[in-house]
Protein backbone atom coordinates (compact mmCIF):
# COMPACT_ATOMS: atom_id res chain seq x y z
CA UNK A 1 0.00 0.00 0.00
CA UNK A 2 2.14 2.63 -1.31
CA UNK A 3 0.29 5.78 0.29
CA UNK A 4 1.27 5.37 3.86
CA UNK A 5 4.53 5.53 4.85
CA UNK A 6 5.67 2.98 7.26
CA UNK A 7 5.70 4.53 10.28
CA UNK A 8 1.59 5.13 9.54
CA UNK A 9 1.27 1.62 8.65
CA UNK A 10 2.47 0.51 11.84
CA UNK A 11 0.56 3.01 13.55
CA UNK A 12 -2.83 1.76 11.72
CA UNK A 13 -1.90 -1.89 13.07
CA UNK A 14 -1.22 -0.90 16.64
CA UNK A 15 -4.20 0.96 17.35
CA UNK A 16 -6.80 -1.70 15.25
CA UNK A 17 -4.85 -4.61 17.39
CA UNK A 18 -5.70 -1.94 20.68
CA UNK A 19 -9.59 -1.39 19.04
CA UNK A 20 -10.41 -4.52 18.04
CA UNK A 21 -8.28 -7.09 19.35
CA UNK A 22 -7.97 -6.57 22.95
CA UNK A 23 -11.26 -6.04 24.01
CA UNK A 24 -11.71 -9.08 22.71
CA UNK A 25 -9.43 -11.38 24.35
CA UNK A 26 -10.32 -12.73 27.29
CA UNK A 27 -7.73 -14.96 27.82
CA UNK A 28 -4.85 -13.10 29.42
CA UNK A 29 -1.95 -15.03 27.51
CA UNK A 30 -3.44 -13.51 24.38
CA UNK A 31 -3.64 -10.14 26.40
CA UNK A 32 -0.44 -9.92 27.13
CA UNK A 33 1.14 -10.83 23.94
CA UNK A 34 -0.69 -8.02 22.15
CA UNK A 35 0.79 -5.51 24.80
CA UNK A 36 3.92 -6.99 23.96
CA UNK A 37 3.62 -6.49 20.05
CA UNK A 38 2.20 -2.64 21.07
CA UNK A 39 5.58 -2.12 22.41
CA UNK A 40 7.66 -3.84 19.71
CA UNK A 41 5.64 -2.09 17.26
CA UNK A 42 6.84 1.37 19.03
CA UNK A 43 9.87 0.65 18.81
CA UNK A 44 10.27 -0.52 15.21
CA UNK A 45 8.49 2.30 14.63
CA UNK A 46 11.34 4.62 16.39
CA UNK A 47 14.05 2.86 14.29
CA UNK A 48 12.11 3.89 11.21
CA UNK A 49 12.57 7.62 12.05
CA UNK A 50 15.94 7.23 13.79
CA UNK A 51 17.77 4.39 11.96
CA UNK A 52 19.49 1.35 13.55
CA UNK A 53 20.45 2.07 17.03
CA UNK A 54 23.77 0.27 16.27
CA UNK A 55 24.76 3.20 14.34
CA UNK A 56 24.93 5.45 17.00
CA UNK A 57 26.30 3.11 19.27
CA UNK A 58 29.27 2.06 16.97
CA UNK A 59 29.92 6.15 16.53
CA UNK A 60 30.03 6.25 20.36
CA UNK A 61 32.36 3.21 20.39
CA UNK A 62 34.69 4.05 17.73
CA UNK A 63 34.97 7.70 19.20
CA UNK A 64 36.28 6.36 22.78
CA UNK A 65 38.42 3.94 21.34
CA UNK A 66 39.92 6.38 18.82
CA UNK A 67 40.48 8.89 21.89
CA UNK A 68 41.89 5.98 23.72
CA UNK A 69 44.45 5.11 21.09
CA UNK A 70 45.84 8.14 20.99
CA UNK A 71 45.84 8.91 25.18
CA UNK A 72 47.92 4.92 25.77
CA UNK A 73 50.15 5.66 22.73
CA UNK A 74 53.05 6.78 25.10
CA UNK A 75 52.30 4.30 27.77
CA UNK A 76 50.73 0.86 26.05
CA UNK A 77 51.85 1.47 22.60
CA UNK A 78 50.74 -2.73 21.90
CA UNK A 79 47.53 -1.48 22.89
CA UNK A 80 47.18 1.33 20.92
CA UNK A 81 48.42 -0.54 18.29
CA UNK A 82 45.64 -3.05 18.74
CA UNK A 83 42.89 -0.24 19.22
CA UNK A 84 43.71 0.96 15.94
CA UNK A 85 43.91 -2.69 14.21
CA UNK A 86 40.46 -2.66 15.73
CA UNK A 87 38.92 0.29 14.17
CA UNK A 88 40.54 -0.13 10.94
CA UNK A 89 38.79 -3.45 10.61
CA UNK A 90 35.47 -1.85 11.29
CA UNK A 91 35.85 0.78 9.38
CA UNK A 92 36.09 -1.39 6.27
CA UNK A 93 32.50 -2.77 7.35
CA UNK A 94 28.62 -1.05 6.22
CA UNK A 95 26.53 -2.97 7.90
CA UNK A 96 26.05 -1.55 11.42
CA UNK A 97 25.74 -5.02 12.80
CA UNK A 98 28.50 -6.40 11.79
CA UNK A 99 30.61 -3.08 12.11
CA UNK A 100 29.46 -3.83 16.16
CA UNK A 101 30.46 -7.52 15.90
CA UNK A 102 33.68 -6.98 14.62
CA UNK A 103 33.84 -4.07 17.38
CA UNK A 104 33.26 -6.50 20.02
CA UNK A 105 35.27 -9.22 19.01
CA UNK A 106 38.04 -6.70 18.82
CA UNK A 107 37.05 -5.46 22.33
CA UNK A 108 37.20 -8.80 23.77
CA UNK A 109 40.37 -9.50 22.98
CA UNK A 110 41.96 -6.26 24.27
CA UNK A 111 39.93 -6.96 27.40
CA UNK A 112 41.74 -10.31 27.98
CA UNK A 113 45.11 -8.50 27.94
CA UNK A 114 47.38 -7.72 30.72
CA UNK A 115 47.68 -3.79 30.84
CA UNK A 116 47.20 -1.19 32.99
CA UNK A 117 45.30 0.72 29.75
CA UNK A 118 42.42 -1.98 29.19
CA UNK A 119 40.69 -0.30 32.68
CA UNK A 120 40.03 2.21 30.45
CA UNK A 121 38.25 0.11 27.48
CA UNK A 122 36.23 -1.72 30.37
CA UNK A 123 35.33 1.90 31.13
CA UNK A 124 34.04 2.74 27.88
CA UNK A 125 31.94 -0.28 27.27
CA UNK A 126 30.72 0.00 30.60
CA UNK A 127 29.24 3.45 29.70
CA UNK A 128 27.94 1.81 26.21
CA UNK A 129 26.17 -1.39 28.14
CA UNK A 130 24.90 1.90 31.07
CA UNK A 131 23.81 3.21 28.02
CA UNK A 132 21.81 0.67 26.07
CA UNK A 133 20.33 -0.45 29.24
CA UNK A 134 18.40 2.77 29.41
CA UNK A 135 17.80 3.12 25.91
CA UNK A 136 16.21 -1.07 25.99
CA UNK A 137 14.38 -0.36 29.24
CA UNK A 138 11.85 2.10 27.33
CA UNK A 139 11.14 -0.62 25.23
CA UNK A 140 10.29 -2.97 28.62
CA UNK A 141 6.52 -4.13 28.06
CA UNK A 142 5.34 -3.46 32.00
CA UNK A 143 2.38 -6.78 31.09
CA UNK A 144 4.84 -8.71 29.83
CA UNK A 145 7.48 -8.06 32.76
CA UNK A 146 4.40 -8.53 35.36
CA UNK A 147 2.88 -11.58 33.90
CA UNK A 148 5.71 -13.29 33.87
CA UNK A 149 6.45 -13.03 38.08
CA UNK B 1 0.46 -22.88 19.71
CA UNK B 2 2.88 -24.46 21.86
CA UNK B 3 1.47 -27.96 23.49
CA UNK B 4 -0.12 -29.45 20.77
CA UNK B 5 -2.02 -32.63 21.61
CA UNK B 6 -1.14 -31.91 25.03
CA UNK B 7 -3.12 -29.14 25.18
CA UNK B 8 -5.99 -31.05 23.91
CA UNK B 9 -8.37 -32.43 26.98
CA UNK B 10 -9.85 -34.97 23.98
CA UNK B 11 -5.91 -36.24 23.32
CA UNK B 12 -5.10 -35.96 27.12
CA UNK B 13 -8.19 -38.09 28.44
CA UNK B 14 -7.10 -40.84 25.65
CA UNK B 15 -3.51 -40.85 26.18
CA UNK B 16 -4.47 -41.42 30.31
CA UNK B 17 -6.98 -43.69 30.31
CA UNK B 18 -4.79 -46.01 27.64
CA UNK B 19 -1.39 -45.55 29.05
CA UNK B 20 -1.92 -44.25 32.91
CA UNK B 21 -5.12 -46.09 33.64
CA UNK B 22 -3.81 -46.95 37.24
CA UNK B 23 -4.54 -43.45 37.77
CA UNK B 24 -8.83 -44.20 36.97
CA UNK B 25 -9.26 -41.03 35.01
CA UNK B 26 -12.85 -40.88 33.76
CA UNK B 27 -12.65 -37.54 31.45
CA UNK B 28 -10.55 -34.24 31.27
CA UNK B 29 -12.74 -31.27 31.38
CA UNK B 30 -10.19 -28.90 31.12
CA UNK B 31 -6.56 -27.60 30.59
CA UNK B 32 -5.81 -23.87 31.14
CA UNK B 33 -2.17 -22.63 30.54
CA UNK B 34 -1.18 -20.39 33.47
CA UNK B 35 0.20 -17.31 32.22
CA UNK B 36 3.30 -16.74 34.42
CA UNK B 37 5.93 -18.50 33.96
CA UNK B 38 9.02 -18.38 31.70
CA UNK B 39 9.86 -21.53 30.85
CA UNK B 40 8.23 -24.66 31.25
CA UNK B 41 4.82 -25.31 29.79
CA UNK B 42 2.50 -25.21 32.80
CA UNK B 43 -1.34 -26.26 33.28
CA UNK B 44 -3.91 -26.61 35.14
CA UNK B 45 -5.76 -29.49 34.56
CA UNK B 46 -9.77 -30.71 35.54
CA UNK B 47 -10.38 -34.13 35.65
CA UNK B 48 -12.54 -36.48 36.64
CA UNK B 49 -11.40 -39.74 38.26
CA UNK B 50 -12.51 -42.67 40.39
CA UNK B 51 -12.16 -40.69 43.66
CA UNK B 52 -14.34 -37.51 41.94
CA UNK B 53 -12.92 -34.25 40.70
CA UNK B 54 -9.79 -33.39 40.56
CA UNK B 55 -7.01 -30.68 39.46
CA UNK B 56 -3.21 -31.41 38.26
CA UNK B 57 -0.70 -29.67 37.28
CA UNK B 58 0.13 -30.49 34.17
CA UNK B 59 4.48 -29.45 33.64
CA UNK B 60 6.10 -30.06 30.18
CA UNK B 61 9.09 -29.44 28.64
CA UNK B 62 8.82 -26.70 26.47
CA UNK B 63 9.20 -26.26 22.52
CA UNK B 64 11.09 -23.00 23.24
CA UNK B 65 12.76 -22.20 26.14
CA UNK B 66 15.46 -19.86 28.35
CA UNK B 67 16.81 -21.98 30.44
CA UNK B 68 17.39 -25.48 28.78
CA UNK B 69 18.60 -27.98 29.35
CA UNK B 70 14.59 -28.96 30.26
CA UNK B 71 14.59 -32.10 32.28
CA UNK B 72 10.94 -32.72 33.69
CA UNK B 73 11.76 -36.67 34.56
CA UNK B 74 14.86 -34.81 37.07
CA UNK B 75 12.24 -32.29 38.53
CA UNK B 76 10.13 -35.17 38.87
CA UNK B 77 12.62 -37.05 40.10
CA UNK B 78 13.98 -34.25 42.59
CA UNK B 79 10.51 -33.04 43.71
CA UNK B 80 9.67 -36.66 45.18
CA UNK B 81 13.06 -36.89 47.06
CA UNK B 82 12.26 -33.59 48.75
CA UNK B 83 9.07 -33.89 49.14
CA UNK B 84 9.63 -37.44 51.01
CA UNK B 85 12.47 -35.18 52.74
CA UNK B 86 9.76 -33.37 54.22
CA UNK B 87 9.54 -30.20 51.90
CA UNK B 88 6.06 -28.88 50.83
CA UNK B 89 6.19 -29.94 47.11
CA UNK B 90 3.72 -30.74 44.70
CA UNK B 91 3.46 -34.37 44.57
CA UNK B 92 4.03 -36.36 41.32
CA UNK B 93 0.98 -37.78 40.16
CA UNK B 94 2.60 -39.43 36.61
CA UNK B 95 5.73 -39.20 34.51
CA UNK B 96 6.13 -39.49 30.71
CA UNK B 97 9.55 -40.03 29.66
CA UNK B 98 8.55 -40.18 26.15
CA UNK B 99 8.24 -36.90 24.10
CA UNK B 100 6.51 -39.06 21.20
CA UNK B 101 3.62 -39.70 23.77
CA UNK B 102 2.22 -36.83 23.46
CA UNK B 103 4.42 -34.31 21.94
CA UNK B 104 6.28 -33.43 25.05
CA UNK B 105 8.14 -34.75 27.86
CA UNK B 106 5.75 -33.96 30.62
CA UNK B 107 4.47 -34.40 34.40
CA UNK B 108 1.51 -34.56 36.30
CA UNK B 109 1.95 -32.95 40.19
CA UNK B 110 -0.92 -32.25 42.45
CA UNK B 111 -2.09 -28.86 42.84
CA UNK B 112 -0.84 -26.97 45.59
CA UNK B 113 -3.89 -24.55 46.82
CA UNK B 114 -3.06 -21.64 48.01
CA UNK B 115 -1.68 -18.07 47.93
CA UNK B 116 0.93 -16.12 45.80
CA UNK B 117 2.41 -13.05 46.26
CA UNK B 118 4.37 -11.13 43.76
CA UNK B 119 7.70 -9.95 44.03
CA UNK B 120 6.10 -6.14 44.25
CA UNK B 121 3.22 -6.74 46.18
CA UNK B 122 1.27 -3.77 47.16
CA UNK B 123 -0.63 -6.34 49.45
CA UNK B 124 2.73 -6.64 51.61
CA UNK B 125 3.89 -2.85 51.45
CA UNK B 126 0.54 -1.60 53.01
CA UNK B 127 0.74 -4.38 55.91
CA UNK B 128 3.65 -4.27 58.21
CA UNK B 129 2.79 -7.30 59.92
CA UNK B 130 1.87 -9.44 57.17
CA UNK B 131 5.28 -8.46 55.81
CA UNK B 132 7.59 -9.19 58.48
CA UNK B 133 5.69 -12.80 59.10
CA UNK B 134 6.16 -13.30 55.54
CA UNK B 135 9.82 -12.32 55.29
CA UNK B 136 10.56 -14.35 58.49
CA UNK B 137 8.93 -17.65 56.55
CA UNK B 138 10.70 -17.29 53.85
CA UNK B 139 13.81 -17.13 55.20
CA UNK B 140 12.97 -19.89 57.41
CA UNK B 141 11.89 -22.10 54.23
CA UNK B 142 15.54 -21.44 52.49
CA UNK B 143 16.72 -22.93 55.47
CA UNK B 144 14.86 -25.72 55.41
CA UNK B 145 15.50 -26.40 52.19
CA UNK B 146 19.41 -26.26 52.70
CA UNK B 147 19.01 -28.36 55.45
CA UNK B 148 17.78 -30.97 53.06
CA UNK B 149 20.23 -33.66 52.89
CA UNK B 150 18.47 -36.48 51.51
CA UNK B 151 17.88 -34.57 47.38
CA UNK B 152 19.64 -36.92 45.38
CA UNK B 153 22.01 -34.47 43.12
CA UNK B 154 25.17 -34.81 42.30
CA UNK B 155 27.41 -33.53 44.39
CA UNK B 156 30.74 -31.43 43.79
CA UNK B 157 34.28 -31.39 45.85
CA UNK B 158 34.24 -27.97 47.12
CA UNK B 159 32.66 -24.40 46.96
CA UNK B 160 35.14 -23.50 43.59
CA UNK B 161 34.55 -26.83 41.64
CA UNK B 162 30.50 -25.98 41.88
CA UNK B 163 30.59 -22.13 41.15
CA UNK B 164 33.13 -22.98 38.25
CA UNK B 165 30.65 -25.69 36.94
CA UNK B 166 28.09 -23.44 36.44
CA UNK B 167 29.74 -20.82 35.52
CA UNK B 168 30.75 -23.24 32.61
CA UNK B 169 26.81 -23.49 32.16
CA UNK B 170 26.60 -20.00 31.54
CA UNK B 171 29.51 -19.82 29.47
CA UNK B 172 28.03 -22.47 27.43
CA UNK B 173 24.79 -20.62 26.96
CA UNK B 174 26.16 -17.16 26.25
CA UNK B 175 27.69 -19.16 23.38
CA UNK B 176 24.55 -20.46 22.08
CA UNK B 177 22.46 -17.63 22.25
CA UNK B 178 24.96 -14.63 21.99
CA UNK B 179 23.44 -12.55 18.90
CA UNK B 180 26.15 -9.93 19.46
CA UNK B 181 29.06 -10.21 21.22
CA UNK B 182 28.96 -9.24 25.06
CA UNK B 183 32.72 -8.80 26.31
CA UNK B 184 31.55 -7.51 29.49
CA UNK B 185 29.69 -10.71 30.02
CA UNK B 186 32.48 -12.93 28.54
CA UNK B 187 35.15 -10.51 30.57
CA UNK B 188 32.76 -11.72 33.49
CA UNK B 189 32.80 -15.22 33.03
CA UNK B 190 36.70 -15.43 33.12
CA UNK B 191 36.93 -13.25 36.58
CA UNK B 192 34.24 -15.56 37.91
CA UNK B 193 35.98 -18.71 36.81
CA UNK B 194 39.32 -17.57 38.13
CA UNK B 195 37.74 -16.06 42.08
CA UNK B 196 35.74 -19.27 42.39
CA UNK B 197 35.33 -19.19 45.91
CA UNK B 198 35.46 -21.79 49.09
CA UNK B 199 32.58 -21.91 51.09
CA UNK B 200 31.47 -24.23 54.32
CA UNK B 201 29.60 -26.75 53.23
CA UNK B 202 27.96 -27.42 50.14
CA UNK B 203 23.96 -27.85 50.02
CA UNK B 204 20.88 -27.72 48.23
CA UNK B 205 20.29 -24.51 46.29
CA UNK B 206 17.02 -24.37 44.69
CA UNK B 207 18.23 -21.80 42.26
CA UNK B 208 15.23 -19.34 41.84
CA UNK B 209 13.65 -18.92 45.40
CA UNK B 210 11.34 -15.59 45.16
CA UNK B 211 7.96 -14.70 46.41
CA UNK B 212 6.28 -15.93 42.94
CA UNK B 213 7.22 -19.65 43.28
CA UNK B 214 5.76 -19.68 47.01
CA UNK B 215 2.39 -20.89 47.38
CA UNK B 216 0.80 -19.55 51.35
CA UNK B 217 -2.27 -20.72 53.69
CA UNK B 218 -2.64 -19.56 56.60
CA UNK B 219 0.42 -17.70 56.58
CA UNK B 220 2.50 -21.03 56.32
CA UNK B 221 4.26 -21.68 52.81
CA UNK B 222 2.52 -25.05 51.83
CA UNK B 223 4.26 -24.71 48.14
CA UNK B 224 7.43 -24.48 46.67
CA UNK B 225 7.68 -24.35 43.27
CA UNK B 226 10.06 -24.79 39.88
CA UNK B 227 12.88 -26.90 41.05
CA UNK B 228 14.15 -26.67 37.37
CA UNK B 229 17.31 -24.59 38.27
CA UNK B 230 18.16 -26.57 41.70
CA UNK B 231 21.82 -27.86 41.90
CA UNK B 232 24.04 -28.63 44.74
CA UNK B 233 26.01 -24.97 45.88
CA UNK B 234 27.29 -22.85 47.97
CA UNK B 235 24.14 -21.35 50.22
CA UNK B 236 25.49 -17.92 49.51
CA UNK B 237 24.67 -18.33 45.87
CA UNK B 238 20.40 -18.72 46.77
CA UNK B 239 21.11 -15.47 49.45
CA UNK B 240 22.39 -13.73 45.84
CA UNK B 241 19.62 -14.80 43.94
CA UNK B 242 17.24 -13.11 45.95
CA UNK B 243 18.83 -9.93 46.61
CA UNK B 244 19.47 -9.19 42.38
CA UNK B 245 17.54 -11.02 39.77
CA UNK B 246 14.73 -12.53 42.43
CA UNK B 247 14.85 -9.00 44.41
CA UNK B 248 12.10 -8.28 46.56
CA UNK B 249 10.36 -7.52 49.77
CA UNK B 250 12.36 -10.88 51.04
CA UNK B 251 16.05 -9.85 49.76
CA UNK B 252 17.72 -12.01 52.62
CA UNK B 253 19.99 -9.68 53.49
CA UNK B 254 20.55 -7.22 56.83
CA UNK B 255 18.42 -8.92 59.63
CA UNK B 256 17.01 -11.51 57.25
CA UNK B 257 20.55 -12.34 56.63
CA UNK B 258 21.38 -12.72 60.36
CA UNK B 259 18.51 -14.89 60.64
CA UNK B 260 19.09 -17.20 58.13
CA UNK B 261 22.80 -17.45 59.74
CA UNK B 262 20.63 -17.84 62.89
CA UNK B 263 18.91 -21.08 61.82
CA UNK B 264 21.58 -22.68 59.86
CA UNK B 265 24.53 -21.59 61.66
CA UNK B 266 26.51 -20.55 58.44
CA UNK B 267 27.90 -17.49 58.28
CA UNK B 268 28.40 -15.17 55.44
CA UNK B 269 30.95 -13.42 53.97
CA UNK B 270 30.83 -10.20 52.21
CA UNK B 271 33.21 -11.42 49.46
CA UNK B 272 31.09 -14.44 48.53
CA UNK B 273 28.07 -12.16 48.63
CA UNK B 274 29.37 -10.32 45.64
CA UNK B 275 30.72 -13.16 44.17
CA UNK B 276 27.33 -14.92 44.05
CA UNK B 277 25.20 -11.76 43.07
CA UNK B 278 27.44 -11.18 39.65
CA UNK B 279 27.12 -14.29 39.05
CA UNK B 280 23.57 -14.65 39.28
CA UNK B 281 23.44 -11.22 37.55
CA UNK B 282 25.59 -13.16 34.86
CA UNK B 283 22.99 -15.36 34.20
CA UNK B 284 20.54 -12.54 33.98
CA UNK B 285 22.11 -11.65 31.09
CA UNK B 286 21.45 -14.71 29.97
CA UNK B 287 18.71 -15.36 30.09
CA UNK B 288 17.74 -12.11 28.37
CA UNK B 289 19.65 -12.93 25.63
CA UNK B 290 18.48 -16.48 25.11
CA UNK B 291 15.09 -14.64 25.02
CA UNK B 292 16.46 -12.60 21.95
CA UNK B 293 17.81 -15.99 20.64
CA UNK B 294 15.01 -17.55 21.05
CA UNK B 295 12.60 -15.17 19.19
CA UNK B 296 15.23 -14.90 15.99
CA UNK B 297 14.83 -18.41 16.07
CA UNK B 298 11.18 -19.10 15.39
CA UNK B 299 9.63 -17.83 18.77
CA UNK B 300 6.89 -17.03 19.53
CA UNK B 301 6.48 -14.93 23.23
CA UNK B 302 6.76 -11.45 22.86
CA UNK B 303 7.35 -11.36 26.10
CA UNK B 304 10.76 -12.09 25.51
CA UNK B 305 11.74 -8.45 23.98
CA UNK B 306 11.28 -7.88 27.61
CA UNK B 307 12.85 -10.31 29.09
CA UNK B 308 15.38 -9.30 26.90
CA UNK B 309 15.52 -5.88 27.64
CA UNK B 310 15.36 -6.63 31.39
CA UNK B 311 19.03 -8.92 30.62
CA UNK B 312 20.78 -5.59 29.19
CA UNK B 313 19.98 -3.84 32.50
CA UNK B 314 22.43 -5.83 34.55
CA UNK B 315 24.74 -6.09 32.14
CA UNK B 316 26.76 -2.60 33.58
CA UNK B 317 25.82 -3.66 37.37
CA UNK B 318 27.79 -6.92 36.60
CA UNK B 319 31.01 -5.21 35.46
CA UNK B 320 30.49 -2.81 38.74
CA UNK B 321 30.10 -5.70 41.53
CA UNK B 322 32.87 -7.91 38.83
CA UNK B 323 35.25 -4.54 39.73
CA UNK B 324 35.09 -4.92 43.95
CA UNK B 325 35.36 -8.94 43.24
CA UNK B 326 38.80 -7.92 41.26
CA UNK B 327 39.50 -4.62 43.78
CA UNK B 328 38.70 -7.52 47.06
CA UNK B 329 40.87 -10.03 45.48
CA UNK B 330 43.96 -7.40 44.93
CA UNK B 331 43.66 -6.79 48.20
CA UNK B 332 43.96 -10.03 49.63
CA UNK B 333 47.31 -10.66 47.66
Amino acid sequence: MILLDSQQILAAIGRSLETHVLPSLDDELAQTQVHAALTALAEVSHRLEHGDPYVEANTRLETGLRSLATETQGESPELAAQIETALTAAAGIDDPRERNRSLGEALTGLLGRDDPGVARVRQLLEQEASRIAGEDSTWMCTAAIESLQ
Amino acid sequence: MEGGALLDPERLEQYLKADASHLGVHHVHAIERFANGLSSLSCRVEVETDSGPTTWVLRAEPDHGVIPPYDIVWESELLARVGESGLPVPGIVHVEADEHALGHRFALMTFVDGEVYQSLDHRLEDDPALKKSVQTRFVEMLARIHQTEDHGLAGFDDGPSSARALVAVCRQRLADTEIMPKPLLRHALDVLDRLAPECERLVLIHGDYRLPNLKWWDGEIVGVLDWELARVGDPVSDLAFTQTVGAGPCAVENELADYYCELTGETIDERRVVYYQTLELVKGSIIGLAGAHDLASGGTDLRLLSVAAMGATAEPIVSMLESQLELAEEMDT
